[in-house]
């Protein structure tokens, strides 16, 4: 189901910015937590799940426990760090440009980017849509498939393709 | 279904006693050849002397003591490019713009330790012929060293097919050694390396003779195997061990290293069947087939001639100014057919046909001897609905 809460349809931090003391507070946090277990202080760590929202000023924490059938927590398994759930990024043969896989996209992947920037579409079809963004002052062109595949042209470099994607489609 | 028209990239499927046959003969208790006397490592001698044999008689070799073994065609382009330009440095060396980058490469790269020019030939646009012979005489050959002509028996681009009896024929006036990459050729069309004054062919196991990947094959003529070529890897071949010096001994100098075995065992089954099942007629017709078919999509531009028969199922397409990549990404997602975009490591070619400016590439469709004309029927009516889009 497509809902508001999509990741396509989220803006991201480098498009709407961050507080920069977000990232101070949360690294704070989470560092001194770091110090209790390096130093054998487990029972002083906090078992909560800890909210807080600085611009508004809420502050509360979600108590949590281990489920012994998690697959990451319980079982320690890491499905989601497994090579098998990180498809790899390919080149694209005699192009400057790399194809990458976007997880978790729903069946309106592309329906919901062609609303999302439906000035910045040069051809699509049933299967794909191509569109044409600046970024960083430099034009790439994007080709989305509703598989997830997405080609990103004018760099081969995977962290600048995700910089890309990030900057455009949100992802 | 998968439909697999990628065969100029590697064959799909081989033939069924490749896979009913593969557990027998990797089950079988193969050695290490030529390193020791027991069962076992004669068993894998008698393997790679058969295999070799039913090769020498495939290309009509001398004998199977004229080809070596090693892991692809890339890599026998290598050893051979380098072997032949270390003993013969040549002061010019011949090819031409259908070329694969893995003999583009290697030449470029010698560029910077070897001095010779580089001819690169562009064919002639209405019979897509290379004209060796002009070249050859233009360039004088006054010197008594060899000119080297690199080319490739079928282009991997665009499927046209050179006849290399002619060049034989050319590079023996001209004092020119003829290096032939059989990459797309071999197993699909006849070559008589003999009568073709072939010096020296390099062809795969996993292409048209449907065997396994990681298995590539250099034939060697007479004179160039008694010219003593350096092979650039060394190490052991089980021959004159008490030596630390590098062999010069053809095949075995270019055979370091134990030799892929268990490929050489599947190949086996699929030149058994080979012998047995002459498919290339078929295969040719199906190629006309694609051709008409294709030719119907009037958004599609066809680059590859259809000019004889003797075409081995390779063509190359644009649909509109669709970005090759796109057409096929999307013909595999939603048709589920498998076909190659890009430019096929091929820079020149694609250079020359106007596909690297147009930042298209283009479509290669390629077809192995088990496709059907309902495949083709189904690829066709793809491309026709996408063709709306283009």
């Amino acid at each position: 189901m497509a809902t508001n809460n999509s990741p396509s349809l989220q803006a991201t931090c480098s498009i709407n910015g961050v507080l920069a003391s977000s990232i101070t507070y949360v690294t704070s946090v989470q560092f001194s937590e770091a110090i209790k277990i390096i130093t054998g202080n487990i029972s002083a760590c906090n078992s909560q799940m800890l909210f807080c929202n600085l611009w508004e000023n809420l502050h509360f924490q979600i108590p949590t426990k281990k489920l012994a059938d998690c697959p990451t927590c319980g079982k320690l398994t890491f499905p989601y760090l497994s090579i098998d759930k990180q498809r790899k990024s390919r080149t694209i043969c005699g192009k400057n440009a790399i194809q990458l896989y976007l997880e978790n996209i729903n069946s309106q992947f592309l329906e919901q980017q062609a609303k999302r920037a439906s000035g910045n579409i040069k051809r699509k079809s049933p299967f794909h849509i191509e569109m044409e963004f600046y970024v960083d002052g430099i034009a790439h062109s994007l080709i989305l498939f509703h598989d997830g595949r997405v080609t990103i042209d004018g760099t081969i470099d995977e962290q600048r393709a995700r910089h890309i994607l990030a900057e455009t489609i949100g992802y | 279904m998968m439909i697999y028209l990628d065969n100029a990239a590697t064959s799909y499927p081989k033939p069924d006693v490749f896979y009913t046959g593969a557990t027998q003969v990797l089950s079988h208790p193969y050695g290490n050849p030529n390193r020791g006397g027991h069962a076992g490592s004669v068993n894998s001698e008698q393997l790679v002397s058969r295999v070799k044999q039913k090769l020498a008689t495939l290309i009509n070799a001398e004998s199977h003591e004229h080809i070596a073994t090693c892991y692809n065609t890339s890599d026998a382009l290598n050893l051979v490019i380098n072997g032949l330009c270390k003993r013969f440095k040549p002061e010019h060396i011949v090819t031409s713009i259908f070329e694969h980058n893995s003999v583009l490469r290697p030449l470029y790269h010698l560029k910077n330790t070897h001095k010779f020019s580089l001819h690169i030939l562009k064919p002639n646009r209405n019979n897509w012929k290379l004209d060796v012979e002009s070249t050859l005489k233009g360039l004088g050959n006054q010197s008594n060293k060899p000119i080297l002509i690199i080319l490739s028996h079928v282009a991997n681009s665009v499927g046209t097919v050179q006849d290399i009896a002619n060049f034989g024929k050319i590079c023996r006036r001209y004092n020119a050694y003829l290096v032939i990459d059989g990459a797309q050729s071999i197993g699909h069309i006849a070559l008589n390396v003999l009568k073709s004054s072939v010096d020296v062919l390099v062809f795969p196991g996993h292409k048209g003779l449907l065997g396994p990947t990681g298995l590539g094959f250099i034939y060697l003529n007479e004179r160039v195997k008694q010219s003593n070529i350096l092979c650039q890897r060394q190490g052991g071949d089980g021959v004159d061990s008490q030596s630390v010096l590098p062999s010069l001994a053809f095949p075995q100098s270019f055979e370091v290293g134990t030799s892929n075995i268990h490929g050489l065992a599947l190949l086996e089954l699929s030149l058994d069947w080979l012998n047995d099942n002459s498919y290339q007629p078929a295969l040719r017709a199906l190629s006309q087939y694609l051709y008409q078919r294709l030719a119907s999509i009037s958004q599609l531009t066809i680059y590859s001639p259809m000019l004889d028969e003797s075409n081995v199922g390779i063509l190359l397409c644009n649909l509109g100014t669709l970005d090759s990549n796109v057409v096929a990404s999307i013909l595999d997602s939603e048709y589920g057919i498998s076909v190659r975009a890009g430019i096929h490591c091929a820079p020149l070619a694609h250079q020359w046909l106007g596909t690297i400016e147009s930042n298209q590439g283009a479509l290669r469709i390629s077809l192995g001897p088990f496709n059907t004309k309902n495949e083709i029927d189904k690829l066709y009516m793809a491309l026709a609905e996408l063709a709306s889009y283009s």
